[in-house]
């Protein structure tokens, strides 16, 4: 037995050994991608300093066209969004970006999946784990499940399901100049089925709904927030899973424009890439419609 | 306690150390009671863990089996042994009836009713499986039919049965072992055995490896097209499939593995219940390497007692067809699982018609059998992983008639996969063809402890930890 235990704990060093070795060199090509999702990452953490911010999930990231706020409002605009994520993603990356500067306007793109309903928070921690040294990034963590704390420990670990990512977005560099936008230029061509959630329960997240207050209060005599739900194809018959997030609004002044329901956009198969996400023409169809409605908004409040 | 949790990386360890102090002690005194007693209470609580309710249906289906066997065993007039064993049966096979299979006969019924005009207002339960049901029924009750059978003795010690039955890693998801296998392993003195500690080690890391890397990884790939089959074509319906039978084979040896290495370490040898399946020329010799501790099973309680095959070929054809349902039924209570059942046993029966498990072949012939047996296996899974018998048709039509488009490729996902499916396949490979050449059990230990490193390196960045990974796509 004591042959056992020296063995197993010879090789569990052996093993923290490489552990720390692979976690540097991982972090080396993390910290200095040239594309991709940790380009982005690493823009939004150290480097963007543009006036507009475009915040939320896939649907933000595909919704929104940059160089449109930029013609027409004349401020600099950066899109952060990120597929499959929502406010928890979204609340660490505004602590990053507010240790350099407070941007004026904020538009966070809601979508209820990420940023209402409940599911497992945990994995809405993969863009932060790089950053988990930082205290703010520590407490979200610690918040969401004290095992991933624990996880963390190990390097490799920081870096699990992401390596071919990482070291792709270290090898191939970026042209594209789109500041965060993602097109999705397919046309849709199949009806998708429709889906009715009348009937399923809706589950309310409380540490979402939390993070979205903390939020807002975190942008406070800071920045300009407004909230919108952006067109999708279907039309929503039971919004009552925004209510919260309207409520929240309401409470701390904020607009929250909705547009699931706008019929320029419901069922037209030529502006969608799938029956959630527009596709680059319907993208510019909405940029243009939500930048003529921030000019309106910006126009009155500096009445 | 799942093998592949976080909470296995605490409280396994803890729990070797306190067995094997608690052993050490017992052993002096020369009785081994207290380490047996010490692994039924983790072995219980450990269960209670998933519902505490749950452990008085372990404990029946134990109390009744135990019971029974020792009224067989005392009963020596053959007339009444034969009512005693078929109560005794009914007993313990009551709660997975219950549990597992009440809702579904319900439902089929009233289906038969409404056909014919008639309808029953009768509603199902509303229960959760006691998780690992299936598996320690089928423990207890192959124990008792070998006490009928007299290939045993009844057991005696209550304490030493209870352990037999709710023994903490197979409980779940097997191996089932046979009590002449295990019980003389509880009775004897255990003590710890650097070899087969360390052996146990390697199957727990191998195991490992096949569930979070291989099954897991695949698994996001299968999940996202069966769960949307309509809008994906042909091919990469049939390249889901693949992936599918690989999933299922890593999920299913992988944890049986790990089970496996647990007991190592604890001290027992548990049955082995996969011997590189995918590498078998036939459907028979498939049965033979696959799940075999439930195959053995089946051949002892099911295949035998109905007459095996000494008997004509139409019985013989007869008792492999009804062997391969009832495995079916035992998989799920759903028709898929029946038709699949039916495809495995009609398979064998054609197989034995024809005479070709007993073909012994090479080169060409031999890897295109290989190839065969594996492409009807993957159809055959089809219907395993489907949740209705339509959904399987469509599957497999959309496989053979929609040609449009192009595969469906999710490049981190598949590359992960591709990687594990690599290493897993030169790993069986080399031991089906090449047995002397080995990794693992190299006789240099820095090629050991590479490898072992390797495999650990892979897990942490390639497992999947939770379910929380995704391929994100929408329509």
């Amino acid at each position: 037995m004591k042959k056992f235990i020296i063995k197993c704990l010879i090789f569990l060093m052996i093993f923290y050994i490489s552990d720390l070795c692979i976690g540097i060199i991982l972090n080396h090509l993390s910290q200095n991608a040239k594309s991709g999702g940790n380009l982005k990452n690493n823009n939004i953490a150290y480097n963007i300093n543009e006036k507009i911010l475009i915040f939320g999930s896939s649907r933000a990231a595909h919704h929104y066209k940059p160089y449109i706020f930029e013609d027409s409002l004349n401020l600099s605009t950066y899109n952060c969004g990120r597929d499959g994520n929502g406010i928890i993603l979204m609340y660490g990356r505004l602590k990053l970006i507010q240790e350099r500067y407070n941007p004026q306007i904020i538009i966070y793109d809601v979508t209820s999946g990420f940023d209402i309903l409940s599911n497992d928070n945990v994995k809405y921690l993969g863009d932060l784990k790089k950053f988990y040294s930082r205290p703010k990034i520590m407490e979200i963590f610690k918040s969401i499940s004290s095992k991933e704390t624990i996880k963390m420990y190990s390097n490799m670990y920081r870096h699990n399901s992401t390596i071919l990512n990482t070291i792709g977005n270290y090898i191939k560099t970026e042209h594209s100049n789109n500041n965060g936008y993602l097109p999705m230029y397919k046309k849709m061509e199949i009806e998708p089925k429709f889906k009715s959630d009348n009937d399923a329960p809706i589950n309310i997240d409380n540490l979402k709904l939390h993070y979205i207050e903390k939020f807002i209060t975190d942008c406070k005599d800071k920045t300009q927030l407004i909230f919108v739900v952006s067109p999708q194809y279907f039309q929503t018959i039971n919004p009552i899973e925004y209510n919260p997030i309207n409520e929240i609004c309401k409470k701390h002044n904020i607009p929250f424009l909705q547009y699931q329901n706008d019929s320029t956009f419901n069922r037209k198969k030529n502006l969608f890439s799938d029956s959630s996400h527009l596709n680059d023409d319907g993208a510019t169809l909405f940029t243009k419609k939500i930048v003529a409605h921030i000019k309106e908004l910006i126009s009155n409040t500096n009445q | 306690m799942i093998f592949n949790s976080f909470q296995f990386l605490w409280l396994f360890p803890t729990i070797f150390f306190v067995y094997y102090i608690v052993n050490y002690i017992s052993c002096k005194k020369s009785n081994n009671r207290y380490s047996n007693l010490l692994l039924l209470v983790i072995s219980y609580l450990l269960y209670a863990q998933w519902n505490p309710v749950y452990t008085l249906i372990l404990f029946g289906v134990t109390l009744c089996t135990y019971i029974f066997a020792i009224l067989i065993e005392d009963k020596m007039a053959y007339g009444k042994k034969k009512y005693i064993i078929t109560i005794a049966a009914i007993l313990t096979f009551l709660p997975l009836i219950i549990f597992k299979y009440y809702n579904f006969i319900l439902e089929s019924i009233k289906e038969l009713f409404i056909y014919c005009g008639i309808e029953i207002g009768i509603n199902g339960l509303n229960l959760a499986i006691p998780i690992g049901l299936s598996f320690f029924t089928f423990q207890a009750i192959g124990y008792l039919w070998d006490v009928y059978y007299q290939k045993i003795k009844a057991e005696r010690s209550l304490l030493d049965y209870m352990l037999f039955v709710a023994f903490f890693p197979q409980i779940l998801s097997g191996p089932i072992s046979k009590a002449q296998s295990l019980l003389p392993q509880i009775k004897a003195s255990r003590s710890f055995n650097y070899e087969i500690a360390v052996e146990g080690l390697k199957l727990l890391l191998w195991g490992f490896f096949l569930k979070t890397v291989l099954a897991d990884r695949l698994g996001i790939y299968v999940d996202t097209i069966y769960k949307n089959y309509e809008y994906y074509n042909g091919v990469t319906c049939f390249f889901a499939s693949i992936l599918y039978s690989i999933q299922i084979y890593g999920d299913f040896a992988g944890y049986s593995l790990m089970a496996i290495g647990v007991g190592k370490l604890m001290g027992f040898n548990l049955i082995n219940n996969f011997n590189r399946p995918y590498f078998s020329a036939s459907i028979t010799e498939f049965w033979r390497r696959w799940h075999i501790s439930l195959s053995t099973w089946l051949k002892d309680y099911i295949y035998i007692p109905l007459g095996g095959s000494r008997c004509s070929k139409l019985r013989c054809y007869y008792n492999i067809f009804m062997t391969f349902l009832v495995s079916g039924i035992w998989h799920g209570a759903n028709y898929t699982f029946i038709v699949w059942g039916f495809i495995h046993g009609a398979i064998q029966v054609i197989e034995k018609i024809l005479g070709i498990q007993q073909c012994k072949s090479k080169g060409f012939i031999y890897a295109t059998r290989i190839l065969a047996t594996f492409i009807i296996v993957n159809f055959a899974w089809i219907f395993f992983r489907m949740p209705t018998i339509e959904d399987s048709i469509n599957v497999i039509r959309k496989i053979f008639t929609d040609f449009n488009g192009s595969i469906f490729i999710d490049v981190p996902n598949l590359l992960m996969g591709a990687l594990a499916v690599i290493i897993v396949f030169i790993k069986e490979f080399t031991e089906e063809f090449y047995s002397r050449v080995s990794l693992l059990n190299n006789k240099l230990i820095v090629v050991r402890w590479i490898s072992y490193i390797i495999l650990l390196t892979a897990i942490m960045l390639l497992g999947v930890f939770d379910s929380t990974q995704f391929i994100y796509v929408n329509f």
